[in-house]
């Protein structure tokens, strides 16, 4: 009896143990093995960071194939990407070459290759050429131009008798208070995903001048109640929860505001330029445009973030890297073909045509013509880990449970506990 | 005669080896080495990401415990563990009594209520999320039920009943097939011999099955606690820890830090204490409700 009771407790004790098991990671010196298949063919494996451009990736496989003769293994994960990419540089599986987002070099390049001295980064718009760049060496291939802003339906605005999108916070009211009187709902927002009020915050970083505002947050010069813009922006995010979902809004996430809105039942979500698929593919016929997100009455500050948002990079552990810088240079060639053409989504190049890329780019395109534009989110300059972060106080904002000043001081507690847990780890 | 033995002792070490070997070879590999491995990047400043890392000492831990976050996330787990063990221990009981009774439908009642945790978890969190979050509102608003006219999933406190009521029907089924093996195991001529002198079903109950299924009890009382302490794919597809965070569990939280903030090092400090608590929260039980058991 006594011994079987002592292994019954090794037994608690050792599942319970198994809990610390999933949080170790390894300490991978990442040597990812030069891949030869029988016929000595060459093979390139590229991790994917999204699932939003699986259709164009067939269609570079095939055809870098028939032109090269190098085989493209495109690796798309279904949910948390970057979970599973880390996980395969500690285990020393590194792909040849990994997709990015902007913001994710400040960590990442450790283990990327430095890529300045390639051609094409004579190319590539200067901003964009930053977002992939550390310490002044770029690391990444920019290959997404994104806009954030509001998506409208033009249909819905005609019937509200709306003649042109707003250019001020008050002209945004009175939209709303149009389309409440035709009877149409004019926000519907998805506040439970943090990703799209981290679209928000930022705005009212880019409007005080992102880099700045958020270096003076960390030096404690500044604090978000202090910031000029943030009652402005509790201004329209009042007007989206106003006259949309309400407090329900937090518990809206991205599939469900896209049926609503493909279906004709929201007038507004703010949205981007990468919405183009998801909507068509609801509803082909939609007619949309987009337009900046005023915070002010001052027409001139009613600019739209453009922001370029992914990256191609190669792994240094990689024993293919000519190979990869190769396919990097094509890619960047053939950039009208796939991204524009295929995607309808605009590449930072300067020598591409950019005529007939879908509603919500060709609005976008005008605002970057008109010089209208931040060109950022606003939200790259951001302690790693307040992107997540920041979603608490504002949704609970959002149900009442905060005012704007416990919102905004909330805010400023997350972000220094981040700034302080990113400087002990330098 | 000696030398006979001798090597009986040596062919018996044999046959222990032979079969628990391979087990504790996988215990060794996949639990005690990530462990060690967890308590070593517990002491250092690693991110999860750059090649190098430096010790640091405990200022993970004293972080960890000093983190209101993360003790809040605690509070909430402990919470969220005591309503689940009550819930599956109770309703898994009282489903395996009625279904050890001699119904019609019983091979086919049994299934079902086992089926949902043939599911994986984050496939249901999903449908709920689905189904609490637009098909119960649609239903409110079109009928007028008031109760169901609001996003539960927007609200704490009904956010927290939907993963209550989720996790119940998810993972009830599994708790009564324990209970019903346990109840089987009772043998019907004591019950009878109750019945005969005049015991009550109360009595019966309560003098006569439940000393019996206590071993049940026991398994049923630990694999509750540990595993609503563990709770995590639920919290992750279903609610997100929303709204605003009031229903990140512990486990969720360590995920988060780890691979969302970039703080692998701080996480698995967080994961090492939570270990502890887990721990010895099990022993704990698993030892006062041995006591209790009895041998037939």
């Amino acid at each position: 009896m006594k011994s079987k009771r002592v292994v019954a407790m090794l037994a608690a004790v050792m599942m319970v143990m198994s809990l610390t098991a999933g949080c170790s990671g390894g300490s991978g010196d990442g040597s990812a093995q030069g891949e030869e298949s029988e016929g000595g063919e060459k093979i390139l494996t590229v991790y994917q960071g999204t699932a939003q451009y699986s259709e164009m990736i067939e269609q570079i496989c095939k055809d870098y194939k028939e032109e090269t003769g190098v085989t493209l293994e495109w690796e798309i994960p279904s949910d948390d990407p970057y979970t599973v990419l880390k996980a395969r540089f500690a285990s020393g599986e590194a792909p040849d070459i990994i997709d990015l987002q902007c913001g994710d070099y400040d960590t990442w390049y450790e283990r990327c290759v430095d890529l300045s001295d390639e051609s094409w980064t004579g190319h590539v718009y200067e901003s964009s050429l930053n977002g992939g760049s550390y310490d002044g060496k770029v690391y990444g291939l920019p290959y997404a131009m994104e806009g954030s802003g509001i998506i409208y339906n033009k249909e819905l605005f005609a019937q509200a008798g709306i003649e042109s999108v707003p250019t001020t916070i008050t002209e945004l009211r009175e939209v709303c208070e149009k389309l409440e009187a035709a009877g149409i709902q004019a926000f519907g927002e998805a506040w439970g995903d943090w990703g799209f009020l981290m679209h928000i915050l930022g705005i009212p970083f880019t409007y005080e001048g992102a880099a700045e505002t958020s270096e003076r947050l960390t030096a404690g010069e500044e604090t978000f109640s202090d910031m000029e813009y943030m009652d402005d922006f509790f201004d329209f995010y009042d007007l989206t929860l106003d006259y949309g979902w309400g407090a329900e809004s937090i518990g809206h996430h991205y599939d469900d505001q896209a049926n609503s809105f493909a279906q004709g039942e929201i007038a507004m979500i703010k949205q981007g330029t990468w919405h183009t698929d998801t909507i068509a593919s609801i509803n082909p016929d939609m007619d949309l445009g987009l337009f900046a997100v005023p915070l002010t009455d001052d027409p001139g500050q009613t600019k739209l973030q453009v922001s370029t948002t992914r990256f191609l990079s190669i792994s240094n552990t990689s024993e293919n890297q000519e190979e990869a810088k190769k396919f990097l240079n094509w890619f960047y060639e053939n950039a009208q073909t796939y991204m524009i053409e295929q995607m309808s989504i605009i590449a930072p190049y300067d020598n591409l045509d950019l005529s007939e890329t879908g509603a919500l780019n060709m609005d976008m395109n005008a605002y970057v013509e008109d010089g209208m534009v931040y060109d950022s989110f606003g939200i790259e300059e951001w302690p790693s880990g307040f992107n997540t972060d920041q979603a608490e106080p504002l949704q609970a904002y959002a149900s009442g449970v905060m005012d704007r000043e416990e919102a905004c001081q909330t805010l400023q507690e997350l972000w220094n506990s981040r700034v302080s847990s990113s400087s002990s780890e330098e | 005669m000696l030398r006979n033995k001798g090597s009986l002792k040596t062919k018996n070490w044999l046959v222990y080896a032979v079969f628990v070997g391979p087990a504790v070879l996988l215990c060794i590999l996949f639990i005690f080495l990530p462990l060690v491995i967890g308590v070593y990047y517990s002491l250092r400043d690693w991110n999860g990401i750059s090649v190098s890392s430096n010790f640091v000492g405990i200022q993970n831990y004293v972080k960890a415990l000093t983190d209101d976050k993360f003790i809040g996330t605690i509070g909430f787990t402990l919470k969220y563990a005591v309503v689940m063990v009550i819930g599956y221990n109770v309703f898994g009981l009282a489903l395996a009594m009625i279904l050890n009774m001699k119904l019609k439908l019983r091979g086919i009642l049994r299934a079902v209520y086992f089926m949902p945790i043939v599911i994986g978890t984050s496939t249901v969190g999903y449908l709920w999320n689905f189904i609490i979050g637009t098909f119960l509102p649609f239903i409110g608003k079109t009928f007028g039920i008031g109760f169901f006219e609001r996003n539960w999933l927007a609200y704490p406190e009904t956010a927290f009943l939907s993963l209550v009521i989720v996790s119940l029907w998810q993972g009830t089924g599994y708790y009564m097939i324990i209970y019903l093996a346990g109840l089987q195991s009772v043998p019907s001529d004591l019950l009878e011999a109750a019945q005969i002198d005049g015991a009550g079903l109360k009595d019966r109950f309560f003098k006569i099955i439940f000393p019996l299924i206590r071993p049940s009890v026991t398994v049923c009382l630990f694999l509750s606690i540990v595993n609503s302490l563990k709770s995590f794919d639920l919290n992750y597809s279903l609610t997100s820890g929303g709204p605003y965070g009031t229903t990140q569990t512990i486990a969720y939280r360590i995920f988060l830090d780890a691979f969302d903030a970039d703080q692998l090092s701080y996480a698995s400090a967080e994961a090492v204490i939570f270990s502890l608590i887990v721990g010895v929260i099990a022993i704990i039980q698993v030892k006062a409700s041995r006591k209790k058991e009895v041998e037939m």
